[in-house]
């Protein structure tokens, strides 16, 4: 009632701004003061940095500045173009992230209604502090854990455990670190298990507010637990799944630097090097000062992010849930 | 009243004029803090560095507060990204290509230093006279063209002895049991003995890599004796090239190699030792120092590189990770081995016995470039020499022995027993000599340094450094061509650059996928050589010949 | 309390009905093994940091240390001085870092929930476009330079104190999860919007902004990031995140713990066990705080992240 007032006292001020702006204003001054210091925050560290993005179009001079350097048109763009490191990454981190759709996407779901089926409540809470803890190490230290296991035995030395494993067992022991076809499947599976136990809470809430007696009238009429699952519990966490799977999908062209720096080698740049770690090292990280191609391709990864954010966007508001706009 | 205030103004600056000894000392002068940023030492230990008697020496002889930084991997593009964006340490180091200094130079990014040492003679005594020498201005007109515009502080890096960098150390234990004792001397005998090795558990040779990012040593092991070079050309000019016709004349010429034919033959051999355990299976993963180090000292590895071939890298060595896992060792558990033979020839190496290493630039960012200058006058003087390097007017002092210097070096990462500081040495000489500017010109200086370390090392550690001296001088002659000094004067054009650093990616590339067995040699190799070609290897091997050419004419 | 019974007495009769099958042993394992997964890698570390080399080399899965516990790269480890320095840091940075951006989010995730105020939405519009579109690393910093926040302390700070992720959490939460009721029932009453904010929502919300702190204080935990890229090298200002990465990957850092436990009179430690040791000493801040994440977890965060 009270927030239908308020709406047609907006439009009231309105049209006669003036005065009723200030009353505006006045009515409504704590809530402007809530935002302020955000916004300035915003202003000043998401928007203040936008101005560099000239810096794609341009030459840089440390001499002239950001401002006063030499506009190149798409030149920039052309070389990015023609920088097959570049490509590679490119390729890479769209294949690495369709990867982890395709696998990590759909292990998150069914690892929720796994879950969400186990019956001894105390085991159940058990195996959710489980699943939920990796999520909270960081990657340097996740990324230590992987080579302690993972690491392939020298001479005189058995190696990580998994090697070990596959020794004893009689198999020969595998170089996974060094292997560029191994390398994906590794960021994925890591990623799996770092994420896939906290992905599952929005899931299990949204099981969790499903009204029992639905699954009570589905066994009197003799459906299984099978049966269950396929048609109360999936269409009840449909939106939260589609929603999710619309934000991963928005990170398409985004790649976790974090992990793949933490883990990634000379061996393996083919497979793994992504564009973040690509701009990284063109730009700050010991591969060269390429201001100019660094921005350039930051600016081409948000556009087209930007682009799908957009179209799937528009899907997010026909489904019954809340957008992220 | 105002004529008297000007009478006195005048008269003190006519007093000035008159007395400038008097008036302008350091202690007069602004106080400044100088962020000094050099290469490769440690600043973990802020108590100790906070408690560093040197360090609080020179602030107050110059009268500044120093800051140290420093770095390793990404430290050059660190200073970059600094200097390009206006942020730059007040003094710190960084390689000079002719290009980069010429962008520096045109974007105004660092100061003439010649211009503000030739304003004030007085103030920089040794400096003028570095900087007005004929070696100076030569290196100068290499940088930018203009003898007399100095943008950088040179270090010249000049070697005390002769050096190697391909000569593995053996555990002698281990060469005992593989080989019978017997230090493999061709090509044949050491890849035998690393074979020989794997069938018996060990690591049959550790060579430097820096997780297969540093071929050099690949390169100096395998490929000098083949007659060949792995390497990328990146480093020197010649990196990668071998030469066809007579050095110092017209013909001669250089011809890139890293993707010939027996370059190849080079890598397949590493790929079969590779594939048998003779090399490490963890090569690329490993680091130099503390894991292969390790292994080496733990009977692990049979065989590994020690440094860049320096007497005292052998004896730190012997000291650091053997002598640490062994304390009861004995200077014989180890033994240095030799070049390599192929068909009882050695390969040939090309080096210069100096060279300009490190510059040292002060930022047009910095406000105050002259008390900078105070600062390296100071060090480059007498006073300074003696304080970096525990010497009296350049005689060793006896009364300030390894306890002091260790308990100072220490904090920065080192505790080695050396008697010298670790900050600023590389500055005045790459090779971290005590120069004596004052008695000596800056090329005569830079080129005959001054070497304590006989002084302060016990006779275990003389007697190691004689004998790798000794080891590494049977052959070094026989493989090591020195170049003609006008070899420090090349000068390639800035496209060079990024074709140079495109040829280093693929090389990385390629030969990790190939020595790992990832990538089919033999299928690889046509790649290999497409890319090279692609990234315009030819265009690099057409400049660098010009660029020699040139400078061969320069001296004429 | 009756509702609960309800359920327990629906669940015991599906329990009834459906019985107690393979497919329940099957669900089982498979958690079971998943979990194993997740906490397995950590239990080895562990044990293995306090297992002595000399058995540690044999290999195996260390399930219980073997060769009695030692304790020595701890010691090693907390003896070198810029960890204990690095702790600090990150303790001061993650204090300030927290408390800032739970203020400051939450504030603007409130303030903007209010779509019906005039410029709401705008600046919602403005504030998750960031989580897709960013100047990037360079103009980062040379914005940062611009500042001259460049190699200070306040670069680990001050640019992430606006969250944008939690941000829109918080938002949703405000929009969907405060009873409308309850805010309006307060405006009825004379409560002004001040009054509302503090004495109806805050403590309504009490739980969602533990949690939310909480997420917010690890992330700046394990934060190296800004180090890495804006800093660079500053001995007093190395976060405990960059000093763990460094012990990881960097030799020198290594080599300086290994040279520090030699000077205890102990033999230089092999890496690999130091490592471990670190990768636990890392962990337990960590794991300190989460049991109260977990307790949080459903009541706070999923509340916001999924209309009901």
């Amino acid at each position: 009632m009270m927030v239908q007032q308020a709406r047609s006292l907006s439009q009231d001020d309105l049209r006669k701004r003036g005065p009723g702006f200030l009353a505006y204003i006045r009515k409504y001054w704590f809530l402007y003061m809530l935002v302020l210091p955000g916004f300035i925050f915003m202003a000043v560290f998401d928007y203040g940095p936008m101005y560099g993005i000239q810096l794609a179009f341009k030459k840089y001079s440390p001499k002239a500045g950001v401002w006063n350097s030499q506009w190149i048109g798409l030149g920039n763009f052309e070389r990015m173009v023609g920088d097959p490191n570049f490509i590679r990454a490119f390729r890479n981190t769209i294949i690495i992230n369709l990867y982890n759709l395709l696998f990590g996407f759909t292990f998150n779901v069914f690892l929720a209604l796994m879950l969400s089926e186990l019956r001894l409540k105390k085991y159940k809470s058990v195996m959710q502090t489980c699943v939920y803890l990796p999520y909270f190490l960081s990657w340097v230290i996740f990324s230590g854990l992987v080579q302690v296991f993972l690491e392939s035995p020298g001479t005189g030395d058995s190696g990580g455990l998994v090697n070990q494993l596959i020794v004893a067992a009689g198999g020969e022991p595998v170089d996974f670190l060094k292997r560029p076809e191994m390398f994906r499947s590794i960021l994925v599976i890591t990623n799996i298990i770092k994420t896939s136990g906290y992905s599952t809470i929005v899931y299990l809430a949204a099981i969790s507010g499903i009204d029992p007696a639905l699954y009570e009238s589905a066994a009197i009429d003799g459906a299984n637990r099978g049966n269950a699952i396929v048609h109360i519990t999936f269409p009840r966490i449909l939106p939260s799944v589609v929603i999710m799977l619309i934000l991963q999908l928005s990170g398409l062209f985004l790649s976790n630097f974090d992990q793949v720096y933490n883990l990634y080698n000379n061996y393996v740049l083919s497979t793994g090097d992504v564009l973040s770690t690509y701009i990284y090292r063109i730009s700050l990280g010991g591969g060269g000062t390429d201001f100019e191609l660094s921005t350039a391709m930051n600016l081409i990864m948000n556009v087209m992010g930007l682009i799908v954010v957009g179209i799937t966007n528009r899907y997010v508001s026909k489904l019954d849930v809340q957008g992220i706009f | 009243m105002k004529k008297t205030l000007l009478l006195l103004v005048a008269l003190v600056m006519a007093l000035s004029l008159a007395l400038p000894g008097l008036t302008e000392g350091n202690a007069d002068r602004q106080k400044v803090t100088i962020r000094f940023a050099q290469f490769g030492n440690s600043t973990d230990d802020v108590e100790g560095m906070a408690n560093d008697p040197i360090k609080k020496a020179i602030e107050e002889a110059v009268n500044i507060q120093l800051e140290y930084d420093t770095g390793t991997d990404g430290f050059i593009d660190r200073m970059e990204t600094e200097l390009f964006t206006g942020g730059a340490a007040e003094l710190f180091c960084s390689f000079g290509e002719t290009d980069k200094i010429q962008k520096y130079v045109q974007e105004e990014l660092v100061y003439d230093l010649a211009a503000i040492v030739n304003a004030e003679p007085d103030r920089y005594p040794i400096l003028h006279k570095i900087m007005n020498s004929d070696e100076y201005k030569a290196y100068n007109k290499l940088y930018t063209g203009d003898p007399e515009k100095a943008y950088a502080f040179y270090s010249v890096f000049s070697f005390a002895s002769p050096v190697y960098g391909g000569v593995p150390a053996y555990n002698k234990a281990i060469l005992d049991e593989v080989n019978g004792g017997k230090v493999p001397a061709t090509l044949d005998e050491f890849t035998a003995f690393m074979k020989a090795c794997a069938e018996k558990g060990y690591v049959g040779y550790w060579p430097r890599n820096s997780k297969l990012t540093d071929w050099n040593y690949f390169n100096y092991t395998f490929a000098v004796p083949m007659g060949t070079s792995i390497m990328a050309p990146n480093g020197d000019a010649w990196t990668g090239f071998v030469q066809t016709g007579e050095l110092g004349t017209d013909s001669e010429h250089w011809v890139l190699r890293t993707t010939g034919e027996e370059s190849k033959e080079v890598i397949k051999l590493l790929a079969d030792l590779y594939a048998s355990g003779a090399l490490d299976r963890n090569l690329g993963i490993k680091g130099d120092f503390d894991d292969a180090y390790a292994d080496f000292a733990a009977g692990k590895i049979a065989a590994a590189d020690f440094g860049f071939g320096f007497p005292s890298q052998y004896a730190d060595f012997y000291n650091r990770p053997w002598k640490e896992a062994h304390p009861d060792a004995k200077t014989d558990d180890l033994v240095l081995g030799t070049a390599l033979t192929k068909d009882g020839k050695y390969g040939t190496v090309y080096s210069l016995l100096n060279w300009i290493s490190y510059h040292y630039f002060v930022p047009t960012s910095c406000s105050y470039p002259d008390r900078v200058l105070d600062l390296i006058e100071y060090l480059a003087s007498a006073a300074g020499q003696d304080l970096i390097h525990n010497t009296n007017n350049y005689q060793y002092r006896e009364d300030q022995g390894s306890e002091f210097w260790n308990s100072v070096n220490s904090a920065y990462g080192y505790n080695d027993g050396r008697c010298k500081y670790v900050w600023f040495c590389p500055m005045f000489a790459g090779g971290e000599y005590e120069v004596d500017f004052t008695n000596r010109d800056w090329w005569d200086a830079s080129t005959h340094p001054i070497d304590n370390s006989r002084y302060w090392q016990d006779a275990e550690y003389s007697g190691l450094l004689e004998y790798a001296m000794g080891v590494t001088g049977q052959f070094v002659g026989d493989l090591v061509v020195d170049l003609p000094q006008y070899y420090t004067l090349i000068s390639l054009p800035a496209e060079a650059t990024d074709i140079r650093s495109k040829l280093a990616d693929i090389t990385n590339q390629y030969l990790t996928q190939m020595i790992g067995g990832q990538l089919d040699i033999e299928e690889g190799w046509v790649k290999y050589q497409a890319e090279y070609e692609a990234a315009g290897a030819a265009k690099l091997e057409q400049m660098v010949n010009d660029a020699i050419a040139a400078a061969r004419a320069s001296v004429k | 309390m009756t509702q609960q019974n309800h359920e327990q007495r629906i669940r015991v009769s599906m329990l009834q009905r459906f019985g107690f099958n393979f497919y329940d042993v099957f669900i089982f394992v498979l958690v079971t093994l998943f979990a194993l997964l997740c906490v397995y890698p950590m239990w080895y570390v562990l044990v293995a940091s306090v297992t002595p080399y000399s058995e540690f080399v044999k290999g195996g899965l260390m399930l219980v240390p073997k060769g009695g516990v030692d304790f020595q790269y701890y010691v090693a480890i907390f003896s070198t001085r810029s960890f204990l320095n690095s702790m600090w840091i990150s303790v001061a940075k993650t204090v300030l870092s927290t408390v800032s951006s739970v203020f400051v989010t939450a504030a603007m995730a409130y303030g903007v929930s209010k779509t019906h105020v005039k410029g709401m939405k705008l600046i919602n519009a403005l504030v998750v476009f960031n989580l897709f579109f960013s100047g990037g690393l360079i103009p980062q910093y040379m914005l940062y330079k611009d500042l001259g926040l460049i190699r200070t302390f306040w670069v680990m700070v001050l640019p992430g104190v606006l969250n944008i992720t939690y941000f829109i959490i918080m938002r949703n939460y405000y929009s969907y999860s405060i009873p409308k009721s309850l805010e309006e029932a307060a405006l009825l009453d004379g409560c002004t919007e001040m009054g509302t904010f503090f004495r109806v929502v805050t403590p309504i919300s009490r739980s969602m902004l533990a949690a939310i702190s909480l997420f917010i204080a690890v992330i700046n935990w394990n934060d190296y990031y800004s180090y890495m890229m804006f800093i660079g090298n500053k001995t007093n200002l190395q976060p405990f995140a960059w000093v763990l990465r460094r012990m990881l990957v960097d030799q020198t850092m290594m080599n300086q713990v290994r040279k520090g436990a030699m000077s205890l009179g102990s033999q230089p430690p092999p890496p690999m066990a130091l490592r471990m040791a670190t990768i636990i000493c890392a962990m337990v801040p960590i794991m300190c705080v989460y049991p109260f994440l977990q307790k949080y977890f459903t009541a706070g965060i999923t509340l916001g992240a999924v209309k009901e």
